[in-house]
């Protein structure tokens, strides 16, 4: 994935930093919209987003009296669903 | 986030989450997530915590805990080193689902993107950021690292951000009057190039500051009352509690699209391709999203 990764930004990069002297704005406008769709988080990377996640504690409680089931908390720092801090 | 890029991301687990529990992920409040954490979830999440003393369970702030169906009281738990092992978070859930003799059964809640805010304000301008580490810019055995930006699952996935922007701050984004080039309001690129970086652990976004005027705009062309805007310029975001260190340099590259008739931002783009964040590269990529990508996901904010 890194590498796939990798190898996709320096194509990319090459591309920008390697425009022909007097490219028109349509190509250099071009080349941002590809950059945009390729970078969006993949199939992979949103496995996490497969899981139904109830809203809160207080709705997975409810969920899990109504339905018999125990209920798994993940307390954690930072912001798991935005993969970041 | 070794949870997420690990069992979270695993067949078996997400098939045993989703069919026989009822599964919740519980940030806590500390500096990076001031205003995100309800009273009321913070208060179970300290709840389960005092019970868990009490029983003498395994503790943890980042930890799995499991709560029974009926009373909600905490009966497992498992620190997140050993969770992160796949085959020991499976173990941990087959004995839950042994003891209460639960049926799988349906997901209850349906799965959805879990970046988007559930409500965006009329005439909202809602945008999504991708940052992705691409690794060391000197790639090296001995290549030092920088001291936040660590090698380890955070680079595993993309990281994302949802940025929304009030009519009255987008409106900032458009043509001034009778000008065909501006620097855009730095209230404005504040908003969002603050979440240009990549991965990093111990980060606090509202400790970052961004440089003046970062952002140009200049119009290239009107076509039908549509008004290509090209946006170029360079990041230097700093941090306050080292107000002189450079934590992010970035090249930025885009455009917008204006209808300046309905007073409408139809597309918007920005990107930065090689990013640079102590020894290690990133790119962003942000983009303006359509009303029927976010309508209705049911998420977390």
């Amino acid at each position: 994935m890194t590498a796939a990764l990798l190898s996709m930004t320096l194509l990319l990069g090459a591309s920008l930093s390697q425009v022909p002297p007097g490219a028109s704005p349509s190509d250099e406008f071009a080349r941002v919209d590809r950059w945009i769709q390729e970078w969006q988080p993949t199939a992979a990377d949103r496995r996490f987003e497969e899981i139904g996640w109830a809203k809160d504690i207080p709705e997975a409680l409810k969920l899990a009296r109504q339905h018999g089931r125990p209920v798994f908390v993940f307390t954690h720092k930072g912001r798991i669903n935005l993969g970041r801090q | 986030m070794s949870m997420r890029a690990g069992p979270l991301s695993d067949d078996k687990v997400i098939a045993l989450l989703n069919s026989s529990f009822v599964p919740v992920y519980a940030p806590y409040t500390s500096e990076e997530t001031q205003g995100v954490v309800s009273t009321e979830q913070e208060k179970e999440i300290q709840r389960i915590w005092r019970e868990v003393l009490e029983k003498k369970l395994p503790y943890g702030m980042v930890h799995v805990y499991l709560l029974e169906p009926a009373t909600g009281s905490v009966f497992d738990s498992l620190g997140v080193v050993k969770a992160s092992v796949t085959n020991n978070l499976l173990e941990l859930l087959g004995k839950a689902t042994d003891r209460f003799k639960v049926k799988a059964g349906k997901t209850l809640v349906k799965p959805a993107r879990q970046v988007f805010p559930s409500k965006v304000p009329t005439e909202a301008l809602l945008l999504h950021l991708t940052a992705r580490d691409v690794g060391f810019l000197k790639p090296g055995v001995f290549e030092p690292r920088a001291r936040d930006c660590v090698q380890g699952s955070w680079r595993e996935f993309a990281s994302e951000n949802a940025v929304v922007l009030e009519k009255a701050e987008w409106m900032k984004l458009t043509p001034p009057t009778g000008q065909k080039t501006w620097t855009v309001s730095q209230d404005v690129v504040s908003k969002f190039l603050i979440y240009f970086y990549p991965m990093v652990e111990q980060n606090v976004v509202s400790h970052h500051r961004v440089n003046d005027a970062p952002l140009k705009a200049s119009i290239v062309s009107t076509d039908n009352g549509i008004t290509r805007i090209r946006l170029e310029g360079t990041l230097a975001l700093k941090r306050i509690q080292e107000p002189d260190a450079i934590f992010v340099e970035a090249p930025l590259a885009g455009y917008l699209d204006y209808d300046s008739a309905r007073r409408r931002i139809l597309a918007f783009r920005l990107m930065t391709e090689n990013g640079k964040c102590g020894g290690r590269s990133f790119g962003v990529a942000l983009r303006s999203v359509p009303p029927a990508e976010w309508a209705g996901s049911e998420t977390k904010e």
